[in-house]
């Protein structure tokens, strides 16, 4: 069976010390698991991975693959060929039409000459690759510092090529930094923040707190949809829908009016942490940025935070709507995001929210609410769907 | 919903509250659909002998329709329904000088959004208010000026069943017209209104009226436009000249077939109908009433609406129904993703709008009855007791 070899570039994990080998050994089996049921073959040298992935997987996969799991900063198709000039030469000639190359525009021969028994200098090489080059192109220009276009030849065990070097998402390998649960509402932040946690090698699971039917059933299947959009950066999650409907209408028919969106937010708190305890998550995720809205203040996140012992992290608390629109766009969630099945959150979203919530105020508020019992009863009823590292929903 | 009984029969109960979205095709529709595909599937345009059989069917229908509407039957034009009626009256004022156009505040979507493109093209629109639901003919006299050309005032609301006054209406134009010596169109659509309230073209005196077939348990995209005098409308497509220039396009005649059973099944049983549901309607609107809530609906409405004031957001009111098997509408089913369409009907009528967003209507056909009438105030009353 023949392979098509992809050369991955790991940006920081080469900047690991003793730990770098369980770093990469779980970067590869990220990498396997995304391409499975396909075989693939991930071999390592010199601060480069090599997959070499069976014919058979289509390259949108493999491509969608490589751009989602954190840790790879850059990859290629890359082209074998014997090592020997004339060897390299043919098969350049081979793989350029398929590229990107065309006469307008400029280019650069990159040639890194790692096995240095290579009778050829790296000079050498470059001017015999840039004749095969202007042979095809014969207009294209020369530009060493901001080329449109480049062939790079390494040579190593043999000798590969490749041209379209794509941008990776970078960051660190899903699952060598903990696991965290995400706090996942169908708005444009909180899909963004699990995304941020992931490109630092967090794994997370979410939950999302429906309110059927005042929330509706559109409103879950678009969380689902923005779970399945964030899984590939995650390399798979579950996600948790626990039934809030009879704690919200607790908390507007006993609390204070004023607060209700602080008890709901800190009834949340205590309920992420029950789930993230038992699923081995070890912080919270959520999507808060200082101010966005009145429970987002540095006040009612101090309060919130003081409902749980775990760490809660906040990976857009200084980032502004735009840059988190811009972000949400990217990883593709924004169009879903903006879906209009928004909850009928005026049911309990008081008048005028208290935004300077006095801590030692507030927890005693909640603790005369005391809501173990609902709170209880709503993780017992909690839903669970699983989605894979493709985003794929599977069975729980 | 189903119900099983004891001797493991399914009893099917409808439960379906939402007609005045739109309505099951009847059995009889759908008959006479199929027979007419059958039978006259040939192109009513083209010479043969089977297309002159299928333009014979085609007139035999206009004629039946247009006699139960006590029509002529030139005036009668078969379209793709209401919305295209409609557009084929208001894009036939872009090919004339700009004047005045007054619409009422209540119209329906397919109308008002004619607006902005009217007034792009110099036009002076003009909205006629209807407090409470209904437009005033004293208050449309003051709008009326010599430049006005066209009048558009719906017959029944589709958000509230509100009755419009259109004799009185028509009759206020006319007058106006006396003076000025200058023709002015009234039209009204009057899709809520055929077969559901009593409903007299002549009488009323309108230039104008929009059709829809399944409004009335026909099928979708086949719907009627009257014309008193066609004369000065063009088409929105010429095509091949067909409904007499002005609708072009090969008839659909088998939703055409289907539309003459609708319409004769629900004008043939006007009467007798319209008591019986009306009331069912009093029998809900006290039920309503006594759990609490407010009636949006005027007392003259149509008996085929009911808007209420719901505890709760008429979204989430109606998704409760729904899990008790009842469809119902959170405002105009037509625009449930474009956050309410039916809720600024509401205000525009000078509803409150903590009232008018929790508006839910419910809206009921021939399939409705005593039964299903009571499962609905059961449902009613279980939801207000929290159950």
């Amino acid at each position: 069976m023949e392979n098509k070899l992809y050369l991955i570039k790991e940006g920081e994990i080469s900047l690991k010390g003793g730990n770098r080998n369980l770093f990469e050994k779980r970067l590869r089996h990220n990498i396997k698991d995304k391409l499975r049921p396909y075989s693939s073959e991930i071999g390592k040298q010199k601060g480069r991975l090599y997959a070499y992935i069976s014919d058979e997987v289509p390259d949108e996969l493999i491509e969608k693959a490589l751009s989602t799991t954190t840790g790879i900063t850059g990859y290629a198709r890359a082209h074998r060929a014997e090592k020997d000039m004339e060897a390299i030469k043919a098969k350049a000639l081979e793989i350029l039409p398929s590229s990107s190359f065309s006469s307008s525009g400029s280019f650069r021969i990159t040639v890194k000459r790692e096995d240095k028994t290579f009778p050829y200098t790296s000079h050498d090489i470059a001017i015999e690759l840039a004749s095969v080059v202007t042979s095809l192109y014969p207009d294209i220009r020369v530009d060493l510092d901001h080329p449109d276009y480049t062939l790079t030849c390494e040579i190593r065990n043999e000798a590969y090529l490749y041209t379209d070097e794509n941008k990776g998402e970078g960051g660190l390998p899903s699952g060598t930094a903990g696991k965290g649960m995400l706090l996942l509402s169908g708005g444009i932040d909180s899909p963004v923040a699990g995304y941020m946690m992931a490109r630092r090698g967090m794994r997370a699971d979410a939950i999302y707190f429906h309110a059927y039917p005042y929330t509706s059933e559109l409103a879950l299947e678009k969380v689902k949809t923005l779970a399945s959009l964030i899984a590939p950066y995650l390399q798979g999650l579950r996600l948790f829908v626990v039934p809030f409907t009879e704690g919200q209408l607790y908390i507007r028919d006993n609390g204070y009016e004023e607060e209700a969106t602080l008890m709901f937010r800190a009834a949340m708190m205590k309920t992420a942490e029950r789930i993230a305890t038992a699923n081995g998550a070890s912080a919270i995720i959520t999507g808060e940025a200082l101010s966005q809205v009145a429970s987002q203040t540095i006040d009612a996140m101090s309060f919130t935070d003081s409902m749980t012992d775990l760490l809660v992290i906040r990976p857009l608390v200084g980032m502004d709507k735009e840059e988190i629109i811009e972000k949400a766009k990217r990883i593709g969630t924004y169009d879903t995001s903006i879906l209009p099945y928004e909850d009928c959150c005026v049911v309990f979203s008081p008048k005028h929210p208290v935004t300077r919530p006095v801590k030692s105020v507030s927890k005693r508020h909640f603790e005369e609410l005391s809501m173990d019992g609902i709170i209880e009863k709503a993780i017992r009823e909690t839903v669970v769907y699983s989605f894979d590292a493709n985003g794929r929903e599977i069975d729980a | 919903m189903q119900k099983r009984a004891k001797n493991n029969v399914i009893l099917i109960m409808d439960l379906y509250f939402d007609n005045a979205a739109t309505t099951r095709l009847s059995e009889n529709a759908l008959e006479a659909y199929i027979k007419t595909e059958r039978e006259f599937f040939a192109n009513p345009s083209s010479v043969h002998r089977d297309g002159i059989k299928a333009r014979k069917e085609l007139e035999r229908i206009r004629e039946s329709i247009a006699s139960a509407m006590s029509i002529p039957p030139s005036s009668l034009f078969f379209t793709s329904g209401a919305t295209e009626s409609i557009a084929t009256v208001f894009s036939s004022l872009l090919f004339n000088e700009p004047g005045r156009i007054i619409i009422s505040s209540i119209e329906h979507e397919a109308v008002s959004s004619w607006l902005p493109i009217l007034k792009h093209h110099g036009w002076d629109t003009v909205v006629l208010k209807a407090k409470g639901g209904k437009a005033d003919p004293e208050e449309l006299r003051a709008l009326l000026t010599p430049d006005t050309k066209l009048v558009a005032v719906m017959a029944v609301n589709n958000v509230t069943g509100a009755r419009e006054d259109i004799k009185e209406l028509v009759r206020t134009v006319r007058e106006y017209e006396r003076q000025g010596n200058r023709k002015i169109f009234f039209f009204s659509d009057s899709v809520q209104a055929l077969g559901k309230v009593p409903y007299d073209i002549q009488e009323l005196g309108i230039d104008g009226a929009s059709f829809s077939g399944h409004k009335i348990n026909g099928p979708r995209g086949i719907g009627m436009l009257y014309l008193k005098n066609p004369a000065s409308f063009r088409p929105l497509a010429p095509a091949g000249g067909q409904e007499r220039g002005k609708r072009g396009g090969t008839e659909n005649l088998p939703a055409i077939a289907a539309l003459e059973q609708a319409v004769l099944s629900w004008l043939g049983s006007f009467g007798s109908e319209y008591e019986r549901i009306s009331g069912i309607n009093q029998e809900i609107r006290k039920a309503l009433e006594d759990l609490g809530m407010e009636i949006l609906s005027p007392e003259d409405s149509s008996p085929y609406i009911i808007s209420f004031v719901s505890p709760l957001p008429s979204e989430v009111y109606v998704r409760m129904l729904s899990d008790k098997g009842i469809a119902a509408s959170s405002g105009s089913a037509c625009s449930n993703n474009s956050k309410g369409e039916g809720e600024k009907i509401l205000l525009s009528m000078g509803i409150r709008s903590s009232k008018a967003r929790n508006a839910v209507r419910i809206s009921f056909s021939g399939d409705t009855d005593r039964e299903s009438a009571d499962a609905f105030i059961k449902a009613v009353k279980e939801i207000s007791n929290g159950e």
